[in-house]
């Protein structure tokens, strides 16, 4: 698709209509250096600006229309931070109408890793061949210059920034950031009151399937069933299908599968998955039953190995920091004579042994605490106000967007100004 | 019309809107002797629900907006009474405190549905539709049986016709009654303790308690609570006792919460002036003064035009001092100063100022009427919209927790506000430009290479203005979850704009598109303008989403949507079918009269 846009574009370049084509290159196509100039005319051409600003805007316009099925995330992963995408046509149409349209019903589209590699090629190709450096192009060149930066930030947020979660019961104090995106099989050993032993199991591994055996694991894994996504637990009664746990909450509950990226809350950025796990003695590899381990399940479920106790829990994986915030008070204000929240507050104890640091720290809605290349954010509440919870992002590309945004407004502002001024003179002399 | 003969039109205008106004900002006034309702309308509380502290007026104008489509009621005969005396009469209708039966035989309920009338075994009151509490109750169980049906459809998700509709939307009217008949709502302000406003039934319950309990011991009555002596004295008709408490109570809020005291006195007199309605009429004025300029040049009288010009120009100066003025006196009710929208309301009458703001601009560079027409018609048809969505609603509500920064909405809203405006108007031109080409022999090449020049200026600030607040939406963002660009339908709908602008922008410097066709693209602009503002509401996704689909406001962005595509699509016939271009082609371009080009016809 992208292709033939260029070639459709080249050609119109090389007509008379391309104003700004120069037309000593696109005479003479054929020596070598000509040819390499034509290509870069072509590359650069207004005309392939306007095609590709306008495949862009219909695939924000699909990727939008997605997100009435599809939870946010996987619209961002499927439209936008992808080579190509299969846009169904069902999406044009509203859905209380039973859909007649299957998925396949629909037509290949460019995503937006391809559109924005184009617009950067486009982009240094048009500033290759036309624009000089001067006053008059100054604006111009900001703003293009700034659109790199801000591209450039989308592809490091989009390859490098990790989200995750840090809750915090009142009075209570976290050192960890759950990693939402990176289930894992935690085995948790107590140590003594204060410590615990954590040996994780990657969901990746799980998902291979097999038998998982390790040094520091307490027992032998095997992986009787293993999904990606599951949708509820239920009774056993209900469910329709054989329970394959022996024991532990399993007995109680039969997990529901569904298909992977589909979610109830359109900002549920991951799946949940479940597992029947078959958990053997290491010695004698007699079988300790299989359990069924869900990220659905609240609480984790206790293994007794020998005299030994063991809490294991399909989970977000823990990111253990060596600081620790402890939530000192937790506000939540709401307008007198209504339920409208005014006011999410959190006052934490941020306290870094290595650092030095032990502080009071107050996050609030608009109002993050920046630490250590991650940034909390007050996002929610534990229950009725029981405690509070931050988002955490580390996104080492963070500061570039101010970068960017402040070079094009600039930018805007002197070419936009420049154009005006000049106007103005021609229209009051 | 010679020398200062060109003034006089334009002056007499000018003094004509002035006097006008000022005629209607003239308030109401009590009579001296009869209860001082007005002054009462203006004591601060707080609607259950809002969280804003607002005159009793305002509060009693939106529940009979919501109940009955207009802001007063009319008694049997025909005479015309406040909303105030309306919720008083409701207030005080409380079965075991008070005993005014007034207010179940006003006649406030709007019922139109034919098949919800003769569940209440109601005549059809064409005209009126207008039916008392007391006749609903009538068939009350009827009523409750059919609204509890109507209940458990929605528990289960099921489709409503229209019938459930309308029933369930009553169901909402009796119960705004209801709420107030027990005295749930308002919170009203004790002077002893102003920082905790409670509900009105809960301070009347609490007194008559402790009375009760101050009889048995044969103790002497405690005071009754200030809102309490209000109440009975205008349920006992005793207009002196009832004028004497509210002074009493006016001077003990001045004292404790002055400054509240002194907004809502405030908003009963921005309400009784209404400036958004008298900007509406002037719009219009601006509106018909530009036809008429219009219709100068088709008939070859270009003086004429010109003093209709300044007519026009001036009136627009005088709508928009007004229209400005009731922009900041909102942000000084509400708090937030240099915040122009806080909600969906907000970006109505914000978008309908930039668009004037960009039209008196436009026709003081241009002087032709392009400006005033572009003004008059973004003014008038914002105007309507902020009608319609303020129906029955409080303009001026709170803002969640998140949304509660005074910097970003000052900042964020208000430039992709300006970006919608400027995309707005850039639209309006394209459809000028189109009508004009099409339609009338009289755009002559000059013309065109204004319309072209006023099309790209626009365009330019639309790009600006988008793009800042696009970007600055991402920073807010960023600021408050981390997350500098999340891909949310509304952040997509601002994106879209940017891009669109963009294209046009890139288009016109490759040579792609001249005149015409920035103006069938600015059309298109539009199209998707009207998307990023309601369409990506009604998806229902999202961190923005109002989740907001009435069907008629459906059946309003259709039509404004069809509408642009059949301009737009009359923009792409051939040029040889536009009547000024035939005129054009078989005449030679006359040359532009003082280096001003005018929209004098191509043979004038």
């Amino acid at each position: 698709m992208s292709q033939t846009s260029i070639t459709a574009s080249s050609q119109a370049a090389a007509s008379p209509a391309g104003v700004q084509a120069a037309p000593a290159a696109t005479a003479k196509p054929r020596s070598r250096k000509g040819l390499a100039r034509w290509v870069l005319e072509a590359l650069a051409s207004l005309k392939l600006t306007v095609v590709l600003l306008a495949l862009s805007i219909v695939l924000v316009f699909c990727g939008t229309l997605a997100q009435v099925d599809h939870g946010i995330w996987v619209v961002v992963k499927t439209y936008f931070r992808s080579f190509f995408v299969w846009i169904p046509l069902l999406i044009f149409f509203p859905r209380s109408v039973s859909n007649p349209l299957p998925w396949y019903i629909g037509f290949p589209f460019p995503g937006g890793w391809t559109i924005g590699a184009l617009l950067l090629v486009n982009l240094f190709a048009a500033h290759l061949v036309r624009f000089k450096i001067s006053w008059k192009r100054s604006g111009i060149l900001l703003i293009h210059a700034g659109l790199i930066v801000l591209m450039l930030s989308e592809l490091i947020t989009g390859l490098f920034a990790v989200e995750g979660n840090m809750s915090i019961a009142t009075g209570g104090s976290s050192n960890f950031i759950e990693r939402t995106e990176h289930m894992e099989l935690a085995v948790v050993a107590p140590v003594d009151k204060q410590n615990e032993e954590v040996t994780s199991v990657p969901a990746s591994i799980l998902r291979k399937g097999g038998q998982i055996s390790h040094a520091s694991l307490p027992f032998d894994v095997r992986v009787v069933q293993y999904m990606p996504n599951t949708k509820d637990l239920v009774a056993p009664s209900v469910a329709g299908v054989a329970n394959l746990a022996t024991t532990g909450t399993g007995l109680r509950f039969v997990a529901l599968e569904q298909p992977e990226g589909v979610g109830v809350d359109s900002d549920q950025k991951f799946d949940a998955p479940s597992a029947y796990l078959e958990l053997k003695a290491k010695d004698t590899g007699e079988s300790l039953g299989v359990y069924l381990v869900s990220a659905l399940m609240p609480n984790p479920q206790t293994v007794d190995v020998g005299a030994k106790k063991y809490d294991i829990a399909l989970r977000p994986h823990h990111d253990y920091k060596p600081y620790s915030m402890q939530l000192l008070d937790f506000t939540h204000k709401v307008y007198p004579g209504t339920n409208i929240p005014k006011d999410f507050r959190s006052r934490v104890r941020l306290t870094d042994k290595g650092n030095n640091e032990d502080r009071e720290v107050e996050i609030y809605m608009n109002a993050p605490l920046r630490y250590e290349g991650e940034t909390f954010y007050q996002v929610g509440v534990v229950g009725r106000d029981e405690g509070t919870v931050l988002q955490v992002v580390r996104n080492p590309g963070w500061q570039l967007p101010y970068i960017a945004c402040t070079m094009v407004i600039v930018g805007l502002v002197v070419h936009f100004g420049i154009n005006l001024t000049g106007f103005l003179r021609r229209v009051l002399s | 019309m010679n020398g200062y003969g060109r003034f006089v039109l334009p002056v007499v205008v000018l003094v004509v809107a002035i006097g006008y106004l000022a005629v209607s900002t003239s308030p109401p006034d009590d009579p001296p002797n009869g209860m001082h309702l007005h002054a009462f309308g203006k004591l601060p509380i707080i609607d259950k629900g809002s969280g804003r502290i607002k005159p009793f007026e305002s509060a009693a104008r939106t529940k009979l907006m919501l109940i009955s489509a207009r802001q007063v009621f009319y008694d049997e005969q025909k005479q015309e009474h406040s909303a105030t005396e309306w919720m008083l009469d409701v207030l005080t209708s409380h079965d075991k405190l008070f005993k005014n039966p007034a207010a179940y035989d006003h006649k406030v309920f709007r019922i139109e549905n034919d098949q919800v009338l003769s569940l209440l075994d109601l005549p059809m009151r064409v005209g009126s539709f207008r039916y008392s509490m007391g006749e609903i109750a009538k068939k009350w169980p009827e009523f409750v049986d059919a609204v509890k049906r109507v209940e458990d459809k929605k528990d289960k998700d099921q489709k409503l016709d229209q019938f459930d509709q309308k029933l369930s939307d009553l169901a909402d009217h009796v119960r705004v009654h209801m709420a107030l008949a027990e005295m749930d709502t308002p919170l009203v302000i004790d002077p002893d303790d102003p920082k905790n406003p409670r509900a009105l039934g809960d301070v009347v319950s609490q007194w008559f308690a402790s009375a009760a309990e101050a009889q048995k011991q044969g103790q002497p009555m405690p005071t009754p609570p200030a809102f309490l002596v209000l109440l009975m004295a205008y349920e006992q008709g005793d207009a002196a006792r009832f004028n004497k408490a509210l002074e009493v109570y006016e001077k003990q809020l001045e004292a404790v919460v002055p400054a509240d005291a002194h907004r809502t006195t405030f908003e009963v007199a921005f309400d009784d002036f209404d400036p958004f309605y008298q900007c509406t009429l002037l719009y219009v004025g601006v509106f018909l003064l530009t036809l008429m300029a219009w219709g100068s040049y088709a008939l070859a009288r270009p003086e004429w035009a010109r003093t209709l010009n300044w007519s026009a120009f001036a009136l627009g100066a005088v709508t928009l001092v007004v229209h400005t003025g009731a922009l900041i006196a909102r942000m000084y009710m509400m708090e937030r100063p240099f915040v122009f929208v806080t909600n969906l309301y907000g970006t109505a009458i914000f978008i309908g100022w930039v668009a004037g703001l960009l039209g008196l601009a436009l026709q003081g560079i241009f002087r032709n009427g392009l400006g005033t027409f572009v003004m008059a018609v973004a003014g008038f048809i914002t105007m309507i919209i902020a009608q319609f969505l303020g129906m029955g609603e409080d303009t001026m509500e709170m803002m969640r927790a998140v949304l509660d920064t005074n910097f970003w909405l000052a900042t964020h809203v208000t430039s992709v506000n300006i970006g919608y405006a400027g995309t707005m108007v850039a639209g309006i031109l394209g459809a000028v430009y189109i009508g004009w080409g099409l339609l009338t022999p009289t755009m002559t090449r000059p013309c065109v290479k204004i319309m072209g020049d006023a099309l790209y200026g626009v365009v330019c600030f639309a790009t600006l203005f988008s793009f800042t607040g696009t970007v600055l939406g991402g920073i807010w963002a960023d600021q408050s979850w981390g997350r500098f660009w999340g891909w949310d339908p509304k952040e997509n709908g601002a994106l879209l704009i940017v891009v669109w602008n963009a294209l046009i922008l890139h288009a016109r410097w490759g040579g792609l598109v001249k005149q015409r066709g920035m103006a069938v693209l600015t059309l298109f602009g539009n199209i998707i303008t009207i998307w990023s503002w309601w369409g990506v509401n009604m998806l229902g996704v999202g961190l923005h989403a109002y989740a907001n689909t009435d069907p008629a406001m459906l059946v309003a962005v259709l039509t404004a949507v069809g509408i642009h595509a059949a301009i737009l699509i009359a923009g792409m016939t051939p040029q040889s079918m536009w009547w000024s271009f035939r005129v054009a082609d078989a005449q030679a371009p006359p040359p532009a009269p003082n280096g001003r080009p005018t929209l004098r016809p191509a043979h004038g």
